[in-house]
């Protein structure tokens, strides 16, 4: 017992320290850093938000090879000037095929026909939201990626700030005081849903800064080329030959892929510079039991295999790299795992909330009158979701311009009313206190 | 304690039958069961926890409105810059060191640069803790100096 508390005195200062730096840090970013985690708690189910919201598209649970080519040549008509040719091909939890181009989206039957204009507004708007929190996206996706690795500061300074992590691994006590059930509700999600947000946060920080990166690794090592950084990880492409040519041979891809690797099931097929000359065929699929989002297969526009990439079986870093967006949104595991990542969301809304019920909560014991400051924050908290909703019920009048100014002005309006509120409440305890020494 | 034990060797359990079943996606897939598992253990002691007595609420003290302290508000906000944007510049020229030394190492292109991106925000998160929680100031500035000074010798090395 005495050498607990010896081990407990040696430690406080460290953590006593760690605590103060948490508490700067989550205070100043809680608001955004509430936003981005709704957004993508949600995110995780874009795909079945995307089938609630797109209306009249066909069923496809299966595309030929001979619809692919059919569909590929039908967006070409819509679209002759592409340099890019998109076949979403259906998957497991998505039976819906889309052909996609520079200009256009559609989607298409199971013999390839074009069929309706991709229509999903308030998926975009979402996703919008948890990239780039509707602003520019070059810019939004740093700032939202800055976001990240304050998430992961977080989850270090909370730990170090956290002594006896194992002891109170399981700990909730429930019949406390607020304050007390408040700090074990924030340690104990924390601590146990902790693989998830430290990887959430810094796979977000690694892909929205790796822009950044790539600028400067582009200037030193490639002749202020930053595409050509990513060459190692993810392929070049060949040199452009926009020669008209007639349109590569999808169908023969298709069907060497199900002969070579039916294991593997396609899940893109992306088309370079279609109908010329350098055209080239990669076909992402998808390899079970591997966390890795598909391998690239590269084939010539005559349908010929030319290698495949190498997320699969290159090097290290380049399958580390395919694997960051399974990991970041949970979609390597179904539906089961969609509702865990759904749930693990859930929970880090519920740590910054606690985070910051706990700082009004210590201010409060204090003597701190911060009711106005703490009843804005609840204006986010249910603002935020509240606008989120409205945001969809809007998409369903039919109306699709201006979702972010509506959700940003809704949460701003939430702000003020919380804040309101929070003055009314003062004035009210105000009087209470009056009354009692009256 | 039974429950707390319990939970544990359940989860460490599951996580390493999982992991050794399917490769990186179990082990994935295993984290996740780990954390689900967790989480309803922690139902269950929340659930124990707040049965009996509650406590009676503490009676409110007379709330003071704090004055609104400018200077106070100007120097937080000057940290977080400083915490946001100035260690995001150290950590950013300590990761292209790194990235350098990566190369020099002999590592793939591919390797160097993915971990190099890796390291960035790790770098960048380690060095804020550290400037957050450190001990004294001339020793925080050495080590926090380092960091980019390093980066940048790397730097000029490598090119």
């Amino acid at each position: 017992m005495a050498r607990d508390d010896a081990k407990l005195q040696a430690t406080q200062p460290l953590a006593k320290k760690a605590l103060a730096g948490h508490s700067v840090v989550g205070l100043v970013i809680s608001t955004v850093l509430y936003v981005i985690v709704l957004s993508g708690m949600l995110s995780v189910f874009k795909d079945e938000f995307q089938l609630i919201e797109q209306v009249g598209e066909p069923e496809v649970g299966f595309l030929s090879p001979v619809a692919a080519q059919n569909a590929a040549l039908n967006a070409m008509l819509l679209d002759p000037e592409t340099r890019h040719l998109y076949i979403h091909m259906p998957v497991d939890g998505n039976p819906r095929a889309i052909v996609e181009t520079d200009n256009k989206e559609t989607y298409v039957s199971a013999n390839g026909d074009i069929a309706v204009t991709a229509h999903v507004p308030w998926t975009d708007f979402l996703i919008d939201l948890h990239y780039y929190l509707n602003l520019p996206s070059s810019f939004g996706m740093q700032v939202v990626a800055i976001f990240g690795v304050f998430l992961f500061l977080m989850s270090i300074t909370g730990l170090l700030a956290h002594p006896n992590i194992f002891r109170d691994a399981f700990t909730f006590r429930g019949n406390k005081s607020e304050q007390v059930k408040q700090v074990d509700l924030h340690n104990r999600l924390s601590v146990w849903t902790a693989p998830f947000h430290i990887s959430n946060a810094l796979t977000g920080a690694m892909i929205g800064l790796a822009s950044f990166s790539a600028l400067a690794i582009g200037t030193l090592k490639y002749d202020g080329n930053a595409e050509a950084v990513f060459e190692p990880v993810f392929g070049s492409e060949p040199a452009v030959e926009l020669t008209p040519a007639p349109l590569a041979n999808i169908e023969r891809v298709l069907n060497y892929m199900a002969d070579v690797h039916p294991e593997k099931q396609p899940v893109y097929v992306i088309l370079h510079d279609p109908g010329t000359k350098g055209q080239y065929l990669q076909i992402m699929a998808e390899h079970p039991d591997r966390l890795i989002y598909a391998e690239k297969y590269n084939f010539n526009g005559a349908g010929d295999f030319i290698d495949t990439v190498g997320s699969a079986d290159g090097t290290v870093g380049q399958q580390v790299a395919d694997s960051v967006y399974k990991i970041h949104f949970g979609s390597f595991g179904g539906m089961p795992v969609k509702l865990a990542f759904g749930i693990f969301g859930f929970c880090l809304l519920i740590i910054i909330t606690a985070g910051m019920k706990l700082y009004f909560i210590k201010q409060r014991a204090g003597g701190k009158d911060l009711l106005a400051y703490e009843a804005a924050w609840s204006g986010i908290v249910w603002g935020a979701p509240a606008m989120l909703v409205l945001t969809a019920l809007y998409t369903l009048t039919g109306l699709t311009t201006g979702l972010s100014m509506l959700f940003w002005i809704g949460i701003g309006l939430s702000v003020l009313g919380g804040i309101v509120r929070g003055r009314k409440s003062r004035l009210e305890l105000a009087q209470n206190v009056a009354d009692e020494l009256a | 304690m039974f429950l707390n034990g319990s939970a544990w060797l359940l989860i460490a359990a599951g996580l390493i039958f999982l992991g050794r079943l399917t490769g990186d996606r179990g082990i994935a897939v295993g984290l996740c069961l780990f954390m689900v598992a967790a989480l309803l253990f922690l139902c269950g002691q929340m659930y124990i926890g707040s049965r009996g007595q509650n406590r009676p609420p503490r009676r409110s003290k007379t709330l003071v409105r704090p004055p609104i302290n400018t200077l106070s508000g100007i120097k937080k906000l000057g940290m977080f810059l400083y915490v946001g944007l100035l260690m995001g510049l150290m950590a950013f020229i300590g990761a292209l060191g790194f990235h350098e030394v990566m190369i020099f190492a002999g590592a793939t292109m591919s390797d160097s640069l993915v971990l190099a991106l890796f390291v960035f925000p790790m770098l960048w998160a380690a060095i804020a803790a550290y400037f957050l929680i450190g001990g004294a100031k001339l020793k925080k500035s050495i080590y926090l100096t380092a960091v980019p000074l390093f980066g940048t010798v790397l730097l000029m090395v490598g090119n």
